[in-house]
């Protein structure tokens, strides 16, 4: 078995050497990393202290000009303290943009608050930024089940387009053995679109899983790995004319109570 | 009684003998005149006065005595009314075989004249004689004429203008005008019309017409008939310039009085400009050599050239020349320079200057290329270029317009083809298509390709890959820049006036789309595509959506798919670019 564990790696370290993405980092795993840690231990992430940290890299729609990093951790000791910062964009890119996102809540509360900061600078040029606050409720009503809508409290319209932010609204739904996250998650030009992922575990630590897009029209295979505190995820999906995509994120997550 | 009888019986024996021999004898006397005309130069080239000639010549075997001889000029407008232009002193005398030369005023040839006159010749018809007395020693009469007292035989039919009426051969006389005479290219006063041993120049050909880099190669293909007397036997001749250097030689094979010879020199030259081209073939036995013209070749860059041609309009589309002056080349007066089709006269190009980099849209129809125009513009259709007001540019040829064919016949190398001439009527450049060279679709135009020779016409003049099909008064869309054959924007960050998408397809790649796409990745604009296969693409995308709203501002992206012949993607190039935020 452990064999057949570090194999997988080595294949999904492959994979991930040529790095094609066709969404945006913020909403393209729709799991969090500790949901997904948490289900591929088959642990209850809501039980223990824990601390977590990821980064991911991508090239938004295969454009080279587009590449996007992401760091993002958090915390949960009582409070819940999340943060993130992506920067998309290379070096001589006409468009680079900066997202810093927070999220601020307490275990067993049933809201959270977010906060949102786009930046961008175009062609070396700095447009006006954007910020967005937003409260997050978050309704459990049976074992496994949990909504997660977005109530925006304030925000400032911005004066160009950009990728959709966080879900307006997601529903997930958890076994001892699948996973399930279906997203309304606001498009580029503000309209609504569907996008959901499935989940199978095998064993401890492997997980295997589908997606579809219903904005872009993608079909993805999912892969997850988790081997200690250490996570792999990677996103291979088809994409009716950009081609064949791939995405991937490593994490770490921690149970800090333990 | 016997001799009376006898005297009678001579009498009726010899008188008819005596009187036929003094006949015939009268008869050859007439008919082989010593003294004849031998060549009449009656129109030459260039302004009337000063070039006119009379040559005669003594065929007679003694020297004959010009005495009495008088040349007369009769106008076939009025008849049979002589009026003399020439007397001759009673001591001259004219050798056996020799000319004597009689000349119009203000003669300034390098062959001295023996006699200087007011010839006044005409052009026909009319007649000249060499009158002894009430003896007519020769007769020429040249033109329509109808009074026999005017020709002998037939009348000649003439010579046009800058020709001799030359007799063939010297001193031949049979009493036919019309088969005595023959019109002669070059006159020659004072030497023979025929010589022995001669070629005449019937064609030649120079293939291509010009080059657009020196040192490449030509080959002249020349017809010449030997209009000598005699067997030419095979030599070789020597093409060379006007400053004697020599370019290549060529063998010809034996002739004989009459034939038609061909021969083919492949030849080159270094120097730039117009390169004039003299051929010198040997004449056998005589140290001599035979030197004529055979046109002029244009090596290098020309002064102006065409850039585009559509000869293929969409219906209801006019044809259309574009021409241009290089950005290496200087300001042109385009006066006295002309252009013609295949089998076309020339056509004079407006006489107007343009500045290096310039260009000129001729067209058939100016009206109808600005309402074309407009119509794009009206439908939101990209224009090649920022500058859509092509009133500047668009002009009539002021000679009319030839019509550009598009089907090659049997045999033919090319539907058609244009050439540009300098005031010299040199041709400085060329383009051809259809038959063997490229041949673009209906709608679409030929471009040339910037830096090309005309080695390879079909390396040097591509099908237009613009989207509206041609570049009129436009940068011509296959010299549009592409660094590698990866997509490009230009500029990245636009505004109203959009960004030009450049790319350029591989060997292989024969056909491709173009698509902008929000950040969803959903299809907002489609920018067409084409089949044309390999070369270099410039597509503008103005910023608006397939319904016409234009896109807001901030980050979009462009996507272009490359196929095979059999359908398959090779591959696809995306970036991103910018519409920028309005100024506010």
């Amino acid at each position: 078995m452990r064999r057949a564990r570090s194999a997988l790696l080595v294949v999904l370290a492959l994979l991930t050497t040529q790095i094609v993405v066709g969404r945006d980092l913020a909403t393209v795993w729709l799991a969090t990393t500790p949901e997904m840690g948490a289900f591929l231990s088959d642990d209850d992430p809501d039980l223990a202290d824990q601390g977590w940290l990821a980064v991911s890299h991508s090239v938004l729609a295969g454009v080279d000009a587009l590449s996007q990093t992401a760091l993002e951790g958090g915390l949960v000791a009582g409070v819940r303290i999340e943060g993130a910062w992506q920067h998309t964009g290379a070096p001589g890119s006409p468009w680079r943009e900066d997202r810093i996102r927070g999220r601020l809540g307490r275990r067993g509360w049933p809201v959270a608050l977010i906060g949102l900061r786009r930046s961008v600078r175009a062609a070396g040029t700095v447009w006006p930024g954007s910020w967005e606050v937003a409260l997050q409720p978050i309704v459990a009503p049976g074992p496994g089940v949990r909504i997660i809508a977005r109530i925006p409290l304030a925000e400032v319209t911005r004066p160009w387009t950009t990728w959709g932010g966080e879900p307006r609204l997601a529903l997930a739904l958890r076994s001892q053995w699948t996973l399930g996250t279906l997203a309304l998650v606001d498009g580029a030009a503000g309209e609504p679109a569907l996008r959901c992922q499935g989940w199978l575990r095998f064993g401890t630590g492997i997980g295997l899983g589908a997606g579809w897009d219903g904005s872009t029209g993608e079909t993805a295979l999912l892969i997850a790995v988790r081997r200690g505190g250490l996570l792999l995820r990677s996103r291979h999906a088809v994409h009716p004319l950009l081609g064949l995509e791939h995405g991937w994120q490593v994490g770490w997550v921690g149970d800090l109570g333990r | 009684m016997i001799l009376v009888d006898l005297r009678r019986f001579l009498n009726l024996l010899l008188f008819p003998a005596t009187a036929a021999l003094l006949m015939v004898l009268l008869d050859v006397t007439c008919a082989r005149a010593a003294v004849v005309l031998n060549e009449v130069l009656y129109d030459p080239a260039g302004a009337d006065g000063g070039g006119e000639f009379v040559e005669i010549v003594n065929t007679g075997p003694d020297p004959v005595s010009l005495g009495n001889i008088v040349l007369e000029f009769a106008n076939g407008a009025v008849g049979d009314v002589w009026e003399v232009r020439w007397r001759a002193t009673a001591a001259e005398v004219l050798g056996s075989g020799h000319r004597y030369l009689i000349v119009d005023r203000g003669w300034d040839e390098a062959v001295a004249a023996d006699a200087v006159v007011a010839l006044g010749l005409q052009n026909g018809p009319d007649a000249v004689r060499l009158r002894r007395g009430q003896e007519v020693l020769d007769l020429l009469g040249y033109g329509a004429l109808e009074q026999e007292a005017l020709f002998e035989g037939r009348p000649h039919a003439g010579a046009v203008g800058g020709r001799s009426l030359a007799r063939r051969p010297d001193g031949v006389d049979t009493d036919h005008n019309d088969l005595d005479w023959h019109a002669a290219e070059e006159p020659t006063p004072g030497r023979p019309n025929v010589e022995r041993w001669s070629y005449r120049l019937e064609d030649y050909q120079l293939t291509p017409p010009a080059r657009s880099l020196a040192g490449e190669q030509f080959e002249l293909l020349v017809s010449w008939r030997n209009d000598g007397l005699d067997l030419y036997p095979s030599v070789t001749g020597l093409l060379h310039d006007v400053h004697g250097a020599v370019l290549g030689g060529f063998t010809l094979a034996e002739s004989a009085p009459g034939a038609l010879v061909h021969g083919a020199v492949v030849w080159s030259s270094s120097a730039e400009g117009n390169v004039e081209l003299h051929l010198a073939l040997p004449r056998p036995g005589e140290g001599d050599t035979l030197r004529m013209r055979a046109g002029s070749a244009w090596t290098g860059p020309a002064p102006v050239r065409f850039s585009e041609v559509m000869a293929a309009p969409a219906a209801g589309g006019p044809e259309w020349i574009e021409l241009e002056v290089p950005h290496d080349a200087v300001d042109l007066d385009l006066d006295r320079w002309s252009f013609a089709d295949e089998g076309g006269g020339r056509r004079a190009l407006p006489s107007r200057v343009l500045a290096r980099g310039d260009r000129l849209v001729l067209t058939a129809d100016e009206d109808g290329l600005a309402a074309w125009i407009r119509d794009l513009q009206a439908a939101d259709v990209p224009w090649p270029c920022a500058t859509a007001d092509l009133s500047l540019f668009v002009d009539e040829s002021p000679d009319g317009w030839p019509v550009l064919n598009n089907t090659a016949s049997d045999g033919d190398p090319w539907a058609d083809r244009l050439v540009i001439h300098d005031p010299q009527g040199v041709i400085v450049d060329w383009v051809a298509w259809g038959g063997e060279y490229p041949s673009p679709g209906t709608g679409r135009s030929l471009e040339r390709i910037d830096g090309s020779v005309m080695m390879d016409l079909s390396r040097a003049w591509r099908s237009s890959t613009a989207a509206v099909g041609s570049t009129p008064g436009c940068p011509n869309s296959v010299n549009a820049p592409v660094s590698g054959s990866g997509l490009s924007a230009s500029p990245t960050v636009f505004a109203d006036g959009g960004t030009s998408l450049v790319f350029r397809l591989d060997r292989g790649e024969t056909a491709w789309d173009l698509c902008v796409l929000d950040l969803d990745t959903r299809v907002v604009r489609s920018l067409g595509g084409d089949g044309l296969g390999p070369g270099p693409r410039t597509v503008v995308w103005n910023g608006t959506t397939d319904d016409g709203t234009a896109v807001a501002a901030g980050p979009w992206l462009v996507l272009l798919r490359t196929r095979d012949a059999a359908g398959r993607i090779l591959r696809r190039n995306r970036i991103v670019v910018v519409r920028g935020l309005e100024r506010p």
